[in-house]
């Protein structure tokens, strides 16, 4: 499937495109804003990392110190922290 | 000049961990770096052990009937983490070049400097991070951390080592405790 998408660019971008295209580079507009699209997404992959992190810090709960604290004394009962901490380091 | 401490992952965790033998000093210490005095830095790393130790310690808590997702967990100490006041993360720094020969290996500066301390002092990979991270702190973004602040035996083991190599201290929160600190 396909999407038709209005874009402006600047004077000076169009006439490098219609260039590219005049040189035989890329069949049309079209074809060489494809290219340029896909080409630069690929090579940003870091647009893309993230979102989980995103998604991880938007479906947590807000929750006082005192809450935290409260959590805290479950979640670690018997354990040592800074040895927790440590075996992750190994 | 304004005291500024580093704070690894173990303070930060031990102010929500009641039964920590120095979970009350944490306590104070982050009431008083949200106050303003002292500041505060620590690595992104940190992020990363918050969400993996609570992680790992919720296999402990699952069980109980009225309990959280691990991810809800996870990222509510998370996002605590990350609100805390007068709390800035060193950033890994700008990526460095190394060629060896034939091959030229890129990397974050954080791990190059990491590299060489960790050559220097035996300590746990991940110690070498934090270490790397004060001490990217100090040279190149211009902020010298009077204190290291951990619960790591590790490094509290090495702490002449470290001093020598970093020239920061390492103390616990109870060593610091009774301190003043300038604003």
């Amino acid at each position: 499937m396909e999407e038709v998408i209005t874009s402006r660019f600047p004077e000076e971008l169009v006439k490098k495109v219609d260039q590219a295209v005049s040189r035989g580079h890329f069949r049309s507009r079209s074809d060489a804003l494809r290219a340029m699209v896909e080409e630069y997404l690929t090579e940003h992959p870091e647009l893309f990392l993230g979102e989980g992190t995103r998604e991880l810090l938007t479906n947590a709960p807000t929750m006082t110190d005192d809450e935290l604290e409260s959590l805290g004394l479950r979640l670690f009962k018997g354990l040592n922290v800074a040895r927790l901490v440590a075996e992750g380091r190994r | 000049m304004r005291t500024l401490l580093y704070l690894d992952t173990n303070i930060i965790l031990a102010r929500y961990a009641p039964d920590e033998p120095q979970h009350e000093e944490a306590k104070n210490l982050l009431a008083k770096i949200e106050e303003g005095k002292p500041a505060s830095v620590t690595s992104i790393l940190t992020l990363i052990e918050v969400v993996s130790t609570t992680s790992r310690a919720y296999n402990r808590f699952k069980g109980e009937p009225e309990s959280m997702k691990r991810e809800e967990v996870a990222g509510a100490f998370l996002r605590r983490v990350i609100n805390i006041k007068n709390l800035d993360f060193i950033p890994t720094g700008g990526e460095v070049s190394i060629d060896i020969e034939e091959q030229r290996v890129k990397l974050p500066a954080l791990f190059a400097v990491a590299l060489e301390i960790g050559s220097k002092t035996g300590v746990k990979t991940l110690d070498n991070i934090h270490l790397a991270s004060a001490h990217i702190a100090s040279r190149i973004y211009g902020q010298k951390i009077d204190y290291f602040i951990t619960l790591d035996e590790d490094l509290l083991k090495h702490k002449e080592e470290i001093k020598n190599l970093i020239e920061v201290e390492i103390a616990t929160p109870s060593e610091i405790s009774e301190m003043t600190f300038d604003s």
